[in-house]
């Protein structure tokens, strides 16, 4: 057990050797880079290397929610490197977990003006469907994905629509941009034994750690939380995460801007 | 989140849309060993939320190669009958039932001594009978009183509640109108004794002010759903010494 310990703090220390427990790894974007997506935008966040795409379309409106527009989120691993899921035998769980956090946190947060995604009242409205792409994964998942989520937001322009067929005219899009109203944060911690780390390696993640997702919206409101990981946190842990996420919220929102 | 009916007044400065005031719980009733041919069980109801939970096992893991020479597996299916919920539900195994099943499944993996079971499984299976908001946190607790019937032995029960913001307020254990139409949930489950969080999930608009008013909120609530789970097992204890 002993040997096992001091393994683990060998891993934790070489993977941190040039980074402070609460920095991110360097992190690059790049929007527009898929013509054919309405929106899209690469995210790499030291080795991990994601793609969103966003593609609109018109659909009935939910019956509880009629008079608003439908966001989705979906989170896939490119089958190219379908051999590097963390949980192999339900290789599938982490893409959902990752799908629902970035959805949950765009959503209640209120990204978007559902709102204005009306065509017809309660027969027609816009459906935006963002599906990321993870095309390496290096660890942190979910603050990657939900970067790019956000930035694809920010680079997609409206289609048009025949109010004839009640359907999408495919490949032209308009100058106007989406309804955003609000730009959500997302930052993603693991705790290893009793240390707090931002933004994990994959040598980092375990699922025996305990993993903590917060994202912010304006004025530092939080809008998604979720515990992950097999252990267990305190109230002092969360308070200290949430310092760290009010700090790195201002950064994520520079880097969002240019 | 769906839109609020007009007139709906889920706060109106003193009560709550069902009369309740801030730090009121709904009626909540446990009882322990529902299903005689179980080794564990409990239904637990919230209000109008009804669910059972049932344990199988510490029992060796089939096929064997799945099984960890160094702690047992604990697996939790969650399951909501289709007629459950107003509108119909499709009983095939959701994107949201394949989520909540692994959070509560890491919740009881910590509160588990999980190296005591070398090589095995153990199978928790909940069923919602009837949802009314606060479907997890039912389960997560009917899930508790199951396990300790069922003798596994672990750190401490485990307790969850919710809250949320309704009208701008904060208030503890939703019912279905405040979770449908307020502007928060939270749900938090702890074990009580040791003071650790094991299950914690937040959607919303929450300042972290409203943040910490709510935990405070849910941390009473919890030391009063303990002393529940803990009358309903002396209950049972009682009935089975008889």
């Amino acid at each position: 057990m002993v040997k096992l310990e001091a393994n683990l703090d060998l891993v934790f220390s070489y993977s941190r050797k040039d980074r402070k427990i609460d920095d991110f790894r360097k992190i690059t974007i790049t929007c527009g880079l898929i013509e054919h997506a309405e929106g899209s935008a690469q995210v790499e966040l030291g080795k991990t290397k994601v793609i969103a795409g966003i593609k609109l379309s018109v659909k009935e409106p939910y019956l509880d929610a009629s008079e608003e527009g439908i966001l989705m989120v979906g989170v896939t691993q490119a089958e190219i490197i379908r051999h590097m899921s963390f949980e192999p035998t339900r290789s599938s769980f982490a893409d959902v977990e990752v799908a629902r956090l970035v959805d949950r946190g765009l959503r209640e947060g209120g990204a978007i003006d559902v709102k204005k995604l009306v065509i017809k009242p309660k027969e027609l409205v816009w459906c935006i469907n963002i599906d990321v792409v993870v095309v390496n994964n290096d660890g942190n998942l979910i603050d990657a994905c939900s970067l790019a989520a956000m930035a694809a937001l920010q680079d997609a322009k409206m289609l048009k629509v025949d109010t004839e067929t009640n359907r999408v005219v495919l490949g032209e899009k308009t100058k106007e941009l989406l309804p955003l109203m609000k730009i959500i944060t997302t930052t993603t911690f693991q705790k290893i034994k009793k240390t707090i780390v931002l933004d994990p390696a994959i040598e980092e993640e375990s699922p025996k750690n305990c993993k903590f997702t917060i994202s912010l919206c304006d004025d530092n409101n939080i809008c998604s939380m979720q515990k992950g990981g097999s252990s267990t946190m305190t109230e002092d842990d969360f308070e200290e995460m949430y310092k760290i996420a009010v700090k790195k919220r201002k950064e994520l929102l520079k880097i969002l801007k240019n | 989140m769906a839109q609020k009916p007009k007139g709906l007044v889920l706060w109106n400065g003193k009560k709550r849309s069902d009369g309740r005031g801030v730090n009121e719980l709904r009626n909540i009733s446990m009882q322990v060993g529902v299903l005689p041919q179980v080794t564990g069980s409990a239904m637990v109801t919230f209000g109008k939320t009804k669910v059972i939970a049932s344990v199988y096992g510490p029992k060796l893991v089939v096929p064997s190669h799945l099984s960890d020479s160094s702690k047992a597996i604990v697996n939790v299916e969650y399951t909501m009958a289709p007629f459950s919920t107003k509108e119909r539900i499709d009983p095939r195994f959701s994107r949201r039932s394949q989520e909540l099943s692994k959070i509560l499944s890491r919740a009881f993996e910590a509160a588990i001594f999980t190296d005591m079971y070398p090589e095995t499984e153990i199978n928790i299976f909940v069923q919602v009978i009837n949802a009314d908001a606060g479907t997890r946190i039912a389960c997560l607790n009917a899930a508790s009183l199951a396990l300790c019937q069922a003798g596994v032995e672990m750190r401490d029960l485990v307790v969850g509640i919710t809250a949320g913001k309704v009208d701008g307020k904060v208030v503890l254990d939703l019912d279905n109108p405040e979770d449908n139409y307020g502007e928060a949930d939270f749900a938090f489950a702890m074990m009580p004794t040791k003071n650790e969080i094991v299950l914690l999930q937040m959607d919303g608009n929450l300042t972290k002010e409203e943040c910490d008013e709510a935990m405070k909120l849910m941390k009473n609530g919890i030391q009063k759903i303990y002393q529940m789970q803990r009358d309903a097992l002396l209950a049972d204890y009682k009935e089975e010494s008889k």
